[in-house]
């Protein structure tokens, strides 16, 4: 074979804009490297296609005993504080999650020879990639642009991947198929001049149905839930959803749309939110600061009169006349399975891995992928699969794991046979072995804590007693985050987890903050609230403890959530604290290393140093008023009584401030103005309380409540001052971490010669 | 032909039991630097059935261990030939299965008679029987070089025009990694990253190899036993670490020290013990002889 390029192989069959924009980026990449281009513009420019940093990639790492330089080599950064040869990841983005047998073989192609043999599903239906160098990136672009998968805007202050309800199309109770809707939208959003001028991402997502959770429209920026009016098709359009550190639930704009009239409505939406958003702070940038600080009645207002303004284009209602074909038809025949041989595991499988379908005959198949990961030999047998029985019906879900979608449901056992025999007919899809993780400290640069690790564990303890466990238990969901930023979607389980981590006697604890009472059904109406943290490695004895008490405890036919309802804050509360307490080093050293981690446990890798000295035990006590408090705040907000939770919230944050500012100054009164006069000028001004990648957000919480004390009284509002007085709080920790390790760097001479 | 990734797969008969201590593993071969390469971090994905098991990714090779063996893939080798790339390869895989078996916690059973190679790059060969056989006449005379002419090699992955080049290697018997290896001169030396410190008084190989070739005068102590002694060493006095306590009376505390043992432990101890005794200037060689052996000379015996 001749040694030519993949662009001169490529560019005759791909879609020309497209080729055009990955030789623009490989130019760009050229001019970097030849320093013609700031680290910055390269780095916006990378993240609008796709290409995102990675843990590491400011060419440290903690080793296990210090941290060391990665020795790269000394050429342009890709961004600030980012080396050129540092792997990153690349994200792709597949609307609706669906993808053809021809596009997987591609992906596992890419996975083979410039990441790491791992396709890795997202929480988002999307695939990424991990460890791959900045200058294979164009060559990765064209080879799945020729495919017809772009990486354009699948990061960055743009219009991320469209989501849509896995069972679009196949569903008994939606409205009708969003699928080619969430098509229409991606089209005609991505490159868009009016989404180019964004502070921040917006995620758009569709649903069929209102009461399902496969949309978790409420979760995003913009939703769309199917409705039929008069025979006529629809949206009921919400927006100012969204996870986050602190989360929001959306609003309606609209309970009925025409088809014919949401691309111009959202388009409007796109105008309003990129004139009045925010875009300097990017931490209040988001939609749903928007619309909370208008109110959704003035947003509405404001998004009715930009309609008038948008200039008619004839792409608003041109793709109704052909709508996208999203799937394309089924292979085989319906036919209903019967009587033959099953193979062995087979009925276990079928319980929780094949649902049917409103199409009679058919059934939807999940392939229940552990942690979103499939490999390259995989995805290549899957293609092969999906050729022989579902053709191009193949999708993602927010639970990481693949569908295929239009099974003959007498193919099912062979079905099963061909996936076993690579490894994926894993049982248990959607039940409580199932758990969901973001990518966490294994790759993310914001990871506090092992969330796939933990996952990992809780996967493989749960599976070994899945068989005795009661049906209650096994449809509870576990979702993980590796940190407060709900990439995992914690919000929304049973069980939710988000990484932190605690000092005890000089060294850091990998922790886990308990989030319970969250659920995904109705969209994802209801987020769950901290219940305290745990350290890491007690994390999989909780959930024990919380299955045990639910199954002993529950009344009949009552849920999870119910039970927690019932139980009350401070009763779940009594379940955990037994849970929270840390060992000493010398009794059991594994309580201060990670889950999957050999290394004893840093946040440096965060970028701040290890910490040692007895700072940490007088902090430790003080900041306890502080953790009690924000509890006290969670117990108000669930009793109602809103005006004291925002209270104890905001004293929550004082007394963090006064703890910290006791390091210094020991006399701090216990007045709150001497408190944040003090903390503003020795942690706040000084920017030692910023966080490295939320900078001021956290401490701004506390300068917002002290200007303006009095309460909301309203559930939204306290909810979120109290989501607020928890992140303030964890910031102190990291702020007080961070002066440990400035100490411990004092103290300890540098050994000469090495 | 340049491919952009080659690898080598060296199977381990009994690799199939709980791989999660291969954890540590891969981390004390970066804190000490005991594998080529540099090396970024290690990626747990024993959780994905028939998955690449415990990963240690670099920036220039990655090594990863499930229960078929340990894979040794170099990679982004674009100005390197095919030939030169299973050359180095080889050597790093060999020299990986040497660190995983010195450091012993995993008691895998290397084969050493058989291996594969995967040469994944789509764009310069294509999956079929021509262009593997192009590949392979490249690959050939390296082969040859290293086992001599009694390697059986038949194609591998031919069912499937989708999956990456590979080879199934067959030997007469199981090769003498020593001896291989000493075939298989580095071609691109790949960047070697630190090693993590042993005691706070260490120092690398190379500032001892500095040290003796400036003259100075340092004392060199081996405070491995007579027998390790007697297999390689460097020059210096023999004083098992059991002993150093006692003839320490007769060492000069102000004097230019350097203790070394195999791999830097009893080094460390040594040198520990020393300071506190009073002796400022005493070193301990990090790393031990074996990285004497090899970053500064090579041509002596590893044990």
């Amino acid at each position: 074979m001749s040694a030519t390029t993949w662009k001169d192989t490529l560019s005759s069959t791909t879609d020309p804009d497209w080729v055009e924009e990955i030789d623009q980026f490989e130019a760009q990449v050229e001019l970097r490297k030849q320093g013609k281009l700031s680290d910055k513009a390269f780095a916006e420019t990378r993240l609008r296609r796709g290409v995102y940093g990675q843990r590491y990639d400011n060419g440290q790492r903690y080793d296990g005993f210090a941290t060391r330089e990665l020795p790269f080599a000394d050429v342009p950064t890709k961004g600030p504080e980012t080396v050129w040869d540092a792997p990153g990841m690349v994200r792709i983005k597949v609307p609706y999650g669906g993808v053809s047998p021809e596009q997987l073989d591609v992906m596992a192609d890419v996975a083979e020879e410039y990441s790491d043999e791992i396709l890795h599903v997202t929480t988002r239906q999307d695939y990424q990639f991990h460890y791959v160098h900045i200058e294979d990136t164009p060559d990765l672009m064209r080879r799945l642009a020729a495919v017809g998968i772009t990486t354009r805007e699948a990061c960055g202050n743009s219009v991320r991947n469209v989501t849509a309800c896995p069972l679009a199309g196949v569903c008994n109770t939606e409205g009708f198929d969003v699928s080619p809707y969430a098509q229409a939208l991606m089209t005609f959003l991505l490159g868009h001049p009016d989404v180019q001028d964004f502070g921040r991402k917006f995620k758009p997502a569709f649903s069929g149905c209102e009461q399902e959770a496969c949309g978790l429209v409420q979760l995003h920026d913009a939703g769309f839930i199917a409705r039929v009016k008069d025979g006529r098709r629809g949206f009921k359009v919400v927006v100012g959803g969204g996870l986050g550190a602190v989360p929001h639930q959306a609003h309606v704009l609209s309970e009925f749309t025409p088809v014919e009239e949401f691309l111009v409505e959202i388009q409007a939406v796109a105008r309003v939110f990129a004139r009045l958003g925010e875009k300097k702070n990017r931490n209040r940038a988001r939609i749903k600061f928007l619309i909370a600080e208008l109110g959704i009645e003035e947003f509405k207002r404001l998004v009715v009169e930009e309609i008038k303004t948008v200039p008619p284009d004839p792409r608003h209602t041109a793709f109704l006349d052909d709508l996208a074909v999203t799937g394309g038809p089924a292979t085989r025949p319906p036919e209903r399975l019967n009587g033959g041989a099953k193979p062995q595991g087979f009925d276990e499988w079928f319980e929780t891995n094949v649902r049917a379908q409103a199409q009679e005959g058919y059934s939807v198949v999940t392939i229940n992928l552990p942690l979103g990961d499939l490999t390259s030999a995989q995805a290549r047998a899957l293609s092969d699969i999906a050729r022989e029985f579902v053709g191009d019906n193949i999708r993602t879900s927010v639970e990481q794991n693949m569908l295929l979608r239009f099974v003959s449901e007498a193919d099912l056992p062979a079905l099963f046979s061909a996936l076993d025999a690579v490894g994926l007919a894993i049982p248990g899809a959607g039940t409580i072995v199932d758990v969901t993780s973001c990518p966490g400290t294994d790759t993310c640069k914001l990871g506090i804590a092992a969330s796939r690790g933990l996952a990992g564990e809780l996967r493989t303890r749960l599976a070994t007693k899945s068989a005795s466990l009661d049906t209650a238990v096994k449809n509870m969901r576990i979702k993980i985050s590796g940190c407060f930023n709900s990439c995992g979607q914690h919000h929304i389980a049973d069980i939710g987890f988000y990484g932190n981590s605690r000092g005890i006697d000089g060294r850091r604890v990998p922790h886990f903050q308990v989030i319970l009472g969250g659920q995904s059904h109705d969209n994802a109406a209801q987020y769950g609230m901290a219940m305290g943290s745990v350290p890491s490695k007690a994390a999989p004895d909780v959930v024990d403890a919380l299955t045990d008490g639910y199954v002993q405890g529950r009344e009949k036919g009552e849920t999870f959530q119910q039970w927690i309802g019932r139980l009350g804050k401070r009763n779940v509360r009594g379940i955990i604290q037994p849970f929270m307490k840390v060992p000493a080093y010398d009794q059991d050293p594994s309580f201060y290393a990670d889950w999957g981690d050999a290394r004893e446990f840093t946040i440096g890798d965060l970028g701040i140093g290890e910490c040692a000295g007895e700072v940490v035990s007088l902090f430790g006590i003080e900041v306890m008023k502080a953790e009690s408090q924000v509890f006290d705040a969670q117990c108000s907000l669930e009793e109602g009584d809103f005006e004291s939770a925002e209270d104890q919230a905001y004293r929550s944050m004082l007394s963090a401030a006064r703890a910290l500012v006791r390091l210094e100054h020991i006399d701090v009164t216990e007045d709150p103005e001497d408190i944040v006069t003090e903390w503003k000028t020795r942690f706040f001004d000084n920017e030692r309380f910023f966080d490295r990648f939320a900078k001021g957000k956290f401490g701004q919480y506390l300068l917002e409540r002290f200007a303006e004390v009095a309460p909301s009284g309203e559930r939204d509002a306290a909810s979120r001052r109290v989501e607020e007085a928890q992140l303030f709080i964890e910031a102190a920790h990291g702020c007080e971490a961070r002066i440990a390790a400035e100490q411990a760097a004092l103290e300890v001479p540098t050994a000469p010669g090495a | 032909m340049n491919p952009i990734r080659l690898a080598v797969k060296i199977p381990a008969t009994n690799a199939s039991g709980d791989l999660a201590g291969a954890i540590p593993v891969f981390h004390r071969c970066m804190q000490q630097a005991l594998l080529e390469g540099l090396l970024i971090d290690v990626a747990d994905y024993l959780h994905v059935p028939n998955g690449p098991g415990v990963l240690l990714v670099g920036h220039d090779v990655d090594y990863s261990l499930n229960d078929e063996g340990l894979t040794t893939t170099r990679k982004r080798q674009g100005d390197v030939s095919a030939a030169d790339q299973l050359r180095d390869t080889l050597r790093i895989a060999l020299g990986a299965v040497r660190a995983i078996t010195d450091d012993g916690t995993l008691e895998l059973d290397f084969d050493l008679a058989r291996f594969d190679i995967i040469v994944a790059d789509r764009l310069r060969s294509a999956n079929t029987a021509d262009g593997a056989d192009a590949v392979l006449a490249e690959l050939q005379p390296v082969l040859d070089e290293a086992f001599g002419a009694g390697a059986t090699v038949a194609r591998a992955n031919a069912g499937d025009e989708r999956a990456p080049v590979a080879f199934s290697v067959v030997l007469p018997a199981a090769a003498d990694l020593e001896a291989v290896m000493a075939k298989l001169p580095a071609v691109a030396k790949l960047r070697i990253p630190y090693a993590a410190p042993q005691s706070e008084w260490d120092i690398t190989a190379e500032e001892l190899k500095e040290m003796r070739d400036s003259g100075k005068d340092v004392r060199l102590i081996d405070v491995r036993e007579q027998g390790e002694f007697d297999t390689v060493n460097l020059g210096g006095d023999l004083i098992p670490l059991g002993t150093l306590g006692e003839a320490r009376g007769e060492l000069d505390a102000s004097s230019h020290i350097v203790v070394h043992c195999k791999a830097g432990g009893r080094g460390a101890q040594a040198v520990k013990d020393l300071r506190k005794a009073g002796f400022e200037n005493a070193w301990n060689l990090r790393g031990g002889i074996l990285a004497w052996i090899d970053r500064i000379d090579p041509s002596l015996p590893r044990y």
